[in-house]
């Protein structure tokens, strides 16, 4: 509630002890008569007191109620919101009624009818159902516009914009934003003076009032669409915080968006309805500049079948063209730059990229009404080593063009060098056929080049720095120093992934070489005991899946059937105590809850310990075998060992093509890479920023704008060129409009005025601003109170 | 002007003397009864008979004689036996009234007075007997003309004080009476109810006829006051503070069950019982007691 004359609130307040003073001090006298026939009186004399003590707590009553009307009336309530207007109205009128209505009866069932005053209770109390009945029928929805009151006390208003990527949408050659810009500018223009203004974008901006209305106004004029948008509930969450703070009575809020769901999601927006409500002196408005019925092409995200080949690799793009209105066709075209040693490059101020091409591919695409089409681009030239960038584009006009354009970038590298040791009665077969199967390796375009050697052979090689991963499946014992030259080799970098089996067990129990420090060092503790069962009631049985190892089950972690792929027999490790030395997690359980993937970090490499084998040595009879990971159709275990060489040899190949406001991270091995990187945004008006290598990796966080992000170093006197690309999600440019429940649920229902037109804006800002008057409402409840208190001191004090 | 206007307890007021107020108050009666239905009756409660043979010639009545033609002796007091007794309530709140011009007592008084005058004259022998806690004063009865002067001259120098104690006041009095008699009691009845009951009682089973008159103040019948007010008991002193217009309705259905009440417990008893405020008047009380008189005549 609103006071116009807060002031009077609290002198007024104090009115209203003066009729209880008097009624305290100054008590009327009774008149003093005598009267013989007291006994007659006597007889109903408790009754009596009761009543007259009564008389004279109604008689206080309506008097303080007369004072406490007339301060109401004239320190000038106002509510923002109309409902709760015609909520209080009602309430007025109600009580305002029953009084009439209680006189009324009184009146007529007096023994001595006064039938003028009968006629002007009935007159009133049908003017209070009238009244009452209109209240009603605003309660019912019908709104009126009429401006009440002095609309020009300063407010603290605060206009949240929605600059979204959706807001690039263009209509009647206007976007979206524009659109907002012009209506807020208008807005602050409506202000009244010595308003307080805090213009609030949608890009994790934060709160503040601007100096004045022309700095809101500037600050309105400079907005620019963001690719990594804050949802307006959280935008709001932190303008409340604020709004709350302004000393202004009079506290309004502008939302002006397009209305599109995504700028309505967020995880949490339960505490700004409850601000909100908590608040209701605050007025909302939410203006919706967005188009009902959008009509435009999207690409949605690519697809990349590999973001780094080898050089003799191919590639495959695909993206579905998504469309919302009439069926249309369009060209699609895919174009992928040639790399330029020289580019890119600021001349004048301005960023020159390479603009030379590779490779270009088109092709057309018929869509249907709201419908899509999936369409693929196939790459198979060979390439050189290095990094590629390219991007797929919808041609022509489009009312969102930003989401007609996705980018993308692939390396070419060599084969990652991967060593295989097994014991001579294990086959390595499973390993191979999964990490570098025989098709790939027959076209050289396999990512891994394998080198298989036998324990034995193992045990004399020397030249362990070459390999980027070394894979030990189901070892015999090691002794100490092969241990301790494979946890050098990890500290150093390298990848080191260790199967165990029935090859560490020595009559049951753990090989004693599999206990000792260095081995235990590797191996996360000290190898425990073996794990049975025969009832294919265990298996592997992820529980976190956040880990980049389940990168390829996430899309369909539901339906991984682990269950059928029992295991029979794992290892148990009893942990070392060095974990918070050496980093150490369970990546994955068995389903007895017992670790079946334990990874640690030494150095600058990773182990990875898998507790039960996937090979088995050469089935004896009599032998358990100890799983069936690698036997059936679809192989879970499979997957999980090409996650867990890709983990091992620390491919970065996922930062290539990551989403705006993701962070790119990279190896940067100093013996292979420079130190430090000029890095160059998509944008040519931005300059280039130094990118410094740290712990042997890169890190960039500035993911700010889609397209592509470049660096170039000096690798031996030459240039070196790295990057990756950066593009919108799919769901930032989805124009669906958010249904009103659902912007119900986050500003509260009947909390908010919605508004399309400024005249709308206008009439529903007179409204709230000066809200709902209740003068004449109080001065109504005033007379029929005065009415009431007057024929009743009369009836009480008569003849005095 | 009617003789009647001095049935009027507001225009009796202004004659100051007692004898005269009585004569006024009787002639308005007696006119009001010749013009009325109850003209025979009238005539035959009158002072005069008709003539008949063996009469003493010097009892006619020359000017009735004058008016009619024909002869009407004057009655002797030998043909009446009706002993009145007017029995006077002195206690303190006879002397109340609220806005009337005459308070109970002086109603009373001048009803007395009248009835005193109007017995008198038809040679009734009548006696006054003033009460409040015990009987104060007596006048025993007489019914020659000097007697009305005494009893005027009694009832004119009355003054009301004091408590009430009906039943022992009306307790003496039926020790007093030898013969039978009629008792006429002047009283606002402002007492416990049932000692008010066994003493009439008492007094009816001695024989004697009873006529109470109960007199109460127009303000105890019609309760007019409004607003708070703080009523004091004269008698007791005791005071109560009241919402006046809360209480009227329960005020006058109090007094009027006690006078139903009392009128129910009369009759049975065989006693009249005529309910009377300072506003009505006289002819109610005085219709009242020809009634009586013509029963026992």
């Amino acid at each position: 509630m609103i006071w116009a004359n807060g002031m009077i609130l609290g002198l007024g307040g104090l009115l209203i002890a003066i009729p209880i003073i008097l009624h305290f001090l100054m008590q009327p006298k009774p008149k003093k008569l005598v009267f013989p026939a007291l006994r007659f009186l006597k007889e109903r004399q408790h009754s009596s007191r009761s009543r007259l003590r009564l008389r004279h707590w109604l008689l206080l009553l309506l008097r303080c109620l007369l004072i406490g009307l007339l301060v109401l009336a004239l320190a000038g309530p106002t509510v923002a919101s109309r409902e709760y207007g015609n909520w209080l109205t009602l309430g007025g009128i109600g009580f305002s009624g029953l009084l009439v209505g209680i006189v009324l009866l009184a009146a007529w069932f007096r023994s001595n009818r006064n039938w003028v005053l009968i006629g002007i209770l009935v007159a009133l109390f049908l003017g209070h159902l009238g009244y009452g009945g209109w209240a009603a029928t605003q309660l019912l929805g019908t709104e009126s516009g009429e401006i009440l009151g002095d609309g020009q006390a300063p407010v603290a208003a605060l206009i949240v914009i929605d600059i979204s990527p959706r807001m690039q949408y263009r209509l009647e050659n206007q976007t979206r934003l524009e659109v907002a810009q012009e209506i807020s500018l208008w807005l602050i223009s409506q202000f009244p003076l010595e308003s307080q203004v805090c213009v609030l974008a949608t890009d994790h901006d934060r709160a503040f009032f601007s100096v004045d209305v022309a700095a809101a106004s500037r600050r309105v004029e400079t907005l620019e669409t963001t690719f990594v948008e804050n949802p307006i509930p959280a935008a709001l969450s932190d303008g409340l915080t604020l709004l709350e703070k302004a000393p202004q009575e009079r506290k309004e809020i502008y939302i002006v968006s397009d209305l599109t769901k995504q700028s309505w999601v967020g995880d949490n927006t339960k505490p700004v309805l409850r601000r909100l409500e908590k608040n209701p002196e605050i007025s909302l408005f939410v203006i919706d500049v967005g188009v009902e019925q959008p009509i435009n092409f999207a690409l949605a995200a690519l697809e990349l079948s590999s973001a780094e080949i080898s050089e003799k690799g191919e590639f495959t793009i695909s993206t579905q063209v998504n469309r919302i209105g009439g069926a249309a066709q369009r060209t699609l075209k895919l174009s992928l730059e040639k790399p330029d040693s020289t580019r890119p490059i600021v001349r004048d101020g301005v960023t020159i990229f390479p603009d030379q091409l590779l490779a270009e591919q088109t092709k057309t695409v018929d869509v249907r009404e709201n419908s899509s089409v999936t369409e693929s681009f196939k790459f198979s030239q060979p390439l050189p080593v290095g990094t590629y960038h390219g991007r797929i584009e919808i041609e022509g006009q489009d009312g969102l063009a930003v989401d007609n354009e996705r980018y993308f970038t692939v390396r070419v590298r060599s084969a990652w060098k991967i060593l295989a040791v097994h014991p001579v009665n294990v086959s390595p077969r499973n390993l191979i056929s999964t990490i570098a199967p025989m098709v790939n390796r027959e076209l050289g375009s396999s990512q891994y080049d394998c080198t298989v050697l036998s324990q034995a052979e193992f045990l004399v090689e020397e030249k362990l720095g070459g390999y980027d991963a070394v894979f030990l499946l189901n070892p015999e014992p090691l002794t100490e120093p092969i241990w301790q030259r494979l946890t050098e080799y990890v500290n150093q970098g390298g990848g080191l992934g260790i199967f165990l089996g029935s090859n560490a067990a020595q009559g049951g129990l753990a090989d004693p070489s599999f206990q000792s420090p260095a081995a235990q060092q590797l191996l996360t503790g000290r190898l425990d005991q073996q794990w049975f069962t025969d009832q294919r009631d265990l298996f592997l049985s992820p529980q976190d899946t956040s880990h980049p190892l389940y990168k390829s089950f996430r899309q369909i972690e539901t339906g991984v059937p682990w269950n059928r792929f029992p295991i029979f027999l794992h290892w148990g490790i009893e942990p070392d105590d060095r974990a918070t030395e050496l980093p150490t997690q369970a990546l994955l359980s068995f389903s007895n809850r017992e670790p079946a993937i334990i990874e640690r970090r030494i150095g600058n490499g990773r182990v990875l310990v898998m507790l039960t084998p996937i090979s088995e040595r050469a089935v004896e009879p009599g032998r358990r075998i100890w799983n069936e990971l690698f036997i059936g159709k679809f192989l879970p275990a499979w997957l999980l060992v090409r996650a867990m060489t890709a983990y091992l040899v620390q491919d970065d190949v996922e930062s290539l093509n990551i989403t705006v406001g993701q962070v790119a991270s990279f190896d940067n091995d100093l013996r292979q890479f420079p130190e430090s990187y000029q890095l160059f945004q998509p944008r040519s008006d931005k300059p280039p920023t130094v990118l410094n290598a740290a712990a042997n990796s890169l890190k960039y966080r500035f993911t700010e704008y889609p397209g592509q992000y470049r660096l170039k170093g000096v690798w031996s006197g030459s240039p070196l060129l790295r990057g990756f690309s950066v593009n919108l999600p799919a769901s930032s440019t989805d124009l669906t409009r958010v249904e009103p429940a659902e912007l119900d649920g986050v500003l509260g229902p009947e909390r908010y005025q919605l508004a399309k037109q400024r005249d709308e804006i206008q009439r529903q800002q007179g409204t709230a601003r000066v809200g709902q008057e209740f003068y004449g409402l109080l001065m109504l409840m005033m007379f029929v109170v005065f009415a009431v208190e007057y024929l009743m001191s009369n009836r009480f004090y008569a003849g005095r | 002007m009617s003789v009647e206007k001095y049935l009027k307890p507001a225009v009796i007021n202004q004659i100051k003397r007692l004898d005269l107020r009585a004569q006024f108050v009787v002639k308005g009666f007696l006119h009001g009864l010749h013009a009325s239905p109850f003209h025979g009756f009238s005539v035959e409660f009158s002072e005069h008979r008709k003539y008949s043979p063996g009469d003493d010639l010097k009892d006619i009545d020359w000017q009735v004689y004058a008016k009619t033609d024909k002869y009407y002796v004057k009655k002797f007091e030998s043909e009446t036996n009706i002993t009145g007794y007017l029995v006077m309530d002195l206690s303190q709140s006879m002397g109340y009234t609220y806005q009337q011009e005459l308070t109970k007592f002086d109603y009373g008084v001048c009803l007395a007075a009248a009835l005193a005058y109007l017995m008198i004259s038809q040679q009734d022998p009548v006696g006054l007997v003033t009460f409040n806690d015990k009987i104060r004063e007596s006048l025993p009865p007489r019914s020659k003309r000097t007697q009305l002067g005494h009893v005027l001259s009694l009832l004119s120098r009355l003054k009301p004080q004091g408590l009430t104690d009906f039943a022992h006041s009306l307790g003496q009095l039926s020790s007093m009476l030898k013969n039978r008699s009629l008792v006429m009691i002047f009283s606002d009845l402002l007492i416990d109810e049932s000692s008010l009951i066994t003493a009439l009682h008492r007094l009816r089973h001695r024989g004697h006829d009873v006529i109470l008159f109960h007199i109460l103040d127009e303000a105890e019948v019609s309760f007019p006051f409004h607003g708070v007010c703080e009523m004091l008991d004269p008698e007791t002193n005791e005071e109560l503070k009241i919402d006046a217009d809360g209480h009227r309705a329960d005020y006058l259905a109090q007094i009027k069950e006690y006078r139903d009440n009392l009128a129910r417990q009369c009759r049975d008893s065989g006693i009249d019982y005529v309910r009377l405020d300072t506003s009505m008047q006289f002819d109610a009380a005085l219709i009242e007691y020809l009634h009586s008189r013509r029963a026992r005549g």
